[in-house]
């Protein structure tokens, strides 16, 4: 089997990926107080979707040590393609090694057939621009032009869950990652939230979302 | 089906509670930190083990959660996975846990 590969960026002196596949893994990174890209990784294989195109896949990243949650606001995922994501830090990094898990999960370019998510809002109507791509009721991405005030996002799941399911999101651009520390997800088994505080940035908000099934 | 527990804590916590919670996903709220501690964790134990220590994420479901997420993170064994903090306030996590290899 084919495993995952990681290569350093001028954000970082030093990289390490342990225990990874291309669903998931550890990632250790020595990062430089410049921004820059930190660190690109590499698939054993490609992801694609076959119904729909070439689709990108899904990831989130979680801190493992305090260092990696101090900088939360200041690392994302900057670019992913069928073969790779690029880590990238926001200048004033701390100097130091962060260490992070990551998940990821496929998902689908087109939506062919099936029942997909849709979007309601709350607080702001302006938001109504929001969109979902490559979503299913599993995985996908969102774009939310910000505003300052609070705020919130529903997205209706295609199909009911049971229970209520567990969400996680992670930042795919440089001003989500900034604003991470006003943002949180709720769920029913209907759909998930995006919450957001008041006093983000009027920037484009852009994440990345698993959603698992419990009990 | 044995579900993961709360079997351990350190530092300023001594509340935990896990919610809908399985050996793949999850919800956990953790008590804010007692006076006169800057750190605490909470560790859980899973139903059944891993053969590797598996691959954690987590996300807040609070807003108070959101604005302290700066000072959380998980780590894990083939057994347990543990939440430290070094921020006062109550935490709401949603977790989520793949194995690796």
């Amino acid at each position: 089997m084919a495993l995952p590969t990681i290569a350093i960026g001028a954000g970082s002196t030093a990289v390490a990926i342990t225990n990874a596949t291309d669903v998931a893994g550890n990632l250790s990174i020595t990062t430089k107080v410049t921004a820059g890209i930190a660190a690109t990784i590499t698939f054993g294989y490609a992801y694609n979707d076959i119904g729909g195109g070439l689709s990108a896949a899904q990831i989130i990243i979680t801190p493992t040590n305090a260092a990696a949650a101090l900088d939360m606001n200041k690392i994302y995922v900057s670019s992913t393609t069928t073969t790779t994501f690029d880590l990238s830090i926001k200048a004033g990094c701390a100097a130091s090694a962060h260490t992070y898990t990551y998940h990821i999960i496929e998902t689908q370019a087109g939506n062919g057939s099936g029942s997909f998510p849709g979007l309601s809002y709350g607080g702001v109507p302006a938001w109504a621009s929001a969109v979902v791509t490559q979503g299913t009721d599993v995985a996908g991405r969102i774009t939310i032009p910000m505003k300052t005030t609070a705020g919130s996002v529903t997205i209706t799941f295609g199909y009911p869950y049971a229970v209520a399911p567990i969400v996680t999101f992670t930042a795919l651009n440089v001003d989500t990652a900034v604003d991470i520390g006003k943002i949180w997800v709720t769920s029913t088994t209907t759909n998930f939230t995006l919450n957001f505080g008041a006093g983000m940035a009027s920037k484009d908000i852009f994440l990345m979302y698993h959603i698992i099934e419990t009990q | 089906m044995a579900l993961p527990t709360v079997t351990g804590y350190a530092g300023g916590i001594s509340t935990a509670a896990l919610t809908n919670a399985t050996d793949v996903a999850g919800i956990l709220t953790v008590s804010a930190l007692s006076a006169a501690h800057v750190f605490g964790s909470v560790t859980m134990t899973f139903g059944y083990a891993y053969a590797t220590a598996p691959i954690i994420v987590f996300t807040p479901r609070s807003s108070l959660t959101s604005s302290s997420i700066l000072n959380i993170w998980v780590t894990s064994t083939t057994t347990t996975f543990t939440i430290s903090t070094n921020d006062a306030d109550l935490i709401s996590l949603y977790y989520q846990i793949i194995e690796t290899q």
